[in-house]
């Protein structure tokens, strides 16, 4: 066949495709100001399959580049229409956050105790240390440094505690805590794929921090009055996200060195994948203790309280986490 | 994971990147070179530094202001990418601007997950040395252009409209070949015409002189008048 005649005889299907597609893909505004399509919606796959016909045809007959162009980017949105991956569920987001989450976690317990090894005893050495010579403290950190916390913290200075002071400012602390703690975690997240040595280092270095300042502060007698009070709700979600953090940047770079039977590319694409829950649950964990931080952790009540608090928050993340989601089946996968 | 329906082919050298669909049929779409998509997350960088601007000004409103700019800031740096790409079809408005879209490995439109995925990992793409970001280095070492968000994604820049060509007409009279050509020769005959009239004169004057010593009595330019004229007559044109 002649391309001329080809491009004649199928001329008015095509431009009958664009037109549909071109309708289909509009926005509702501007899809207001077209025409309704001459193309019913149930002969769409129909008519689809045709113009993959025409375009083996024309590539193999040599037709110009112009007319294969142009059947090819017909044919690529047809593609794209007709094999589009269905939009988000509403079931997704109950199963995000009472099946999948926790289940990664749980999924991934190994890298959880690790990490949080790996965090929580540099924490534990730095307090023994100091409880047994307080004088290191010299050594650890600068003094205007340690003058800055131990004045943070001062009992009888304030009456709100912690690095929020006034009403006014705890939406400042709030929109604070967000931005860098939940920042961080991502980076943590993100550079694990670079090598997690990073990662540890990152999970040692604030572990040491937390310990020299609860180690100081106990030494000073502060911490059980008024950093412990503080710190203690929040940090069930704050801490355990932080050690998630780790554990989903280790996964991801582990995924990569360490691809099993995988090729590199795809252990990597499968795990990302797979910890998509994890990393939307850090990101809601960092969000909890933010939350709680510039609200409840600062505001001045009795210390009893505040350990009580901690203590349900404490409960309900180890709840959490270890149960929900056992034996259930995802909504989205119910049939 | 990778979709059982399509295949991706090996990279060609033409740049394009090449799928199987169950029909079928081969589609290529043109992948985004490493500069254009620089320039696009250059103009994005431009409108998230403005957007900043603007919600800087909600420090005049106090300390619960600057509060909600903090919150606000967070969002539009972590956000802005997925959400542009998801209420756009896949194109953030500097990928627009240079006429990118971002689309799944087997060319379907991108989802939220993916879309995800691939931004998650724009901060070590991005900012993590050496030069403006390993990205670069990573998205010059693999067939699709793909920086590291890509990979984990499973997800392509292409390129959305190609330059417009002129109409190709063969602008010579038809010849009908003396020889009995194959089907194989002659659609190599109409490509290599079809190559001439897009412009590349040089390249098929030189192409056509290695036809020289078949036809000793033909001058170079007589050569290469009879195969467009070849091309013309086989591919029937009028």
């Amino acid at each position: 066949m002649k391309e001329s005649v080809f491009i004649a005889q199928h001329e008015v299907d095509w431009e009958e495709i664009d037109a549909f597609l071109t309708y289909q893909t509009a926005r509702r505004r501007a899809r207001a100001k077209l025409d309704a399509p001459v193309i019913d919606a149930a002969d769409f796959p129909a008519r689809y399959r045709r113009v993959c016909n025409q375009l083996a045809l024309a590539e193999n007959k040599g037709y110009s580049q112009r007319t294969l162009e142009r059947i090819n980017d017909l044919t690529v949105r047809g593609h794209q229409h007709l094999y589009a991956q269905k939009r988000l569920k509403f079931g997704s987001i109950f199963d995000f956050l009472f099946v999948s989450f926790p289940r990664v976690v749980r999924q991934e317990w190994k890298l959880f105790w690790l990490c949080s090894a790996i965090f929580y005893l540099p924490a534990l050495l730095t307090i023994g240390i100091l409880l047994y010579n307080p004088d290191y403290i010299q050594i650890m950190m600068d003094a205007d440094q340690v003058s800055e916390f131990e004045q943070m913290y001062e009992p009888a200075e304030n009456e709100r505690f912690g690095e929020s002071r006034g009403a006014d400012s705890d939406v400042y602390m709030f929109g604070y805590y967000v931005r860098n703690n939940t920042g961080i975690g991502l980076k943590t997240i993100s550079l694990g794929v670079i090598g997690y040595v990073f990662t540890f280092l990152i999970l040692i270095f604030n572990g040491m921090l937390l310990g020299v300042v609860s180690g100081h502060l106990l030494n000073e007698g502060y911490a059980t009055q008024t950093l412990f009070p503080f710190v203690i709700t929040h940090g069930a979600f704050e801490l355990t996200a932080i050690v998630l953090s780790a554990a989903a940047g280790v996964r991801l770079g582990h995924s990569i060195f360490f691809p099993g039977r995988y090729t590199r590319v795809n252990s990597f694409k499968l795990t990302a994948r797979r910890l998509m829950p994890m990393i939307l649950g850090i990101v809601m964990f960092f969000f909890i203790a933010a939350f709680i931080e510039a609200f409840w952790s600062a505001m001045p009540l009795e210390p009893w309280v505040k350990y009580t608090s901690g203590a349900l928050a404490w409960l309900f993340v180890a709840w959490y986490l270890t149960f929900s989601g056992r034996g259930r089946v995802l909504a989205t996968e119910a049939t | 994971m990778s979709n059982n329906l399509t295949r991706r082919h090996k990279q060609p050298a033409d740049g394009d990147v090449r799928v199987e669909t169950p029909e079928g049929v081969n589609l290529a779409a043109p992948i985004a070179d490493l500069g254009s998509r620089a320039v696009a997350l250059l103009i994005d960088f431009l409108i998230i530094a403005v957007l900043f601007l603007l919600l800087s000004m909600l420090s005049m409103f106090g300390r619960t202001g600057e509060g909600v700019m903090l919150v606000l800031m967070f969002f539009v740096a972590w956000t802005y990418f997925i959400v542009t790409e998801m209420l756009m079809d896949g194109a953030s408005p500097g990928k627009k601007a240079m006429s990118l879209r971002v689309v799944a490995d087997d060319l379907t439109p991108i989802t939220l997950e993916k879309s995800l995925i691939r931004n998650l990992f724009r901060f070590v793409d991005t900012f993590v040395p050496p030069f403006c970001g390993i990205g670069a280095v990573i998205m010059l070492a693999n067939d699709g252009n793909k920086r590291i968000g890509d990979l984990a994604a499973g997800t392509l820049v292409i390129v959305e409209a190609r330059r417009k060509r002129k109409t190709l007409r063969i602008e010579v009279e038809p010849i009908a070949p003396t020889l009995a050509l194959t089907a194989k020769e002659q659609r190599a005959i109409v490509r290599f015409a079809n190559y001439y009239e897009q412009g590349y004169h040089e390249r098929a004057n030189e192409l056509a002189s290695r036809l020289q010593p078949l036809f000793p009595t033909l001058s170079e330019a007589e050569i290469l008048t009879n195969l467009r004229g070849y091309g013309r007559y086989i591919k029937g044109d009028e």
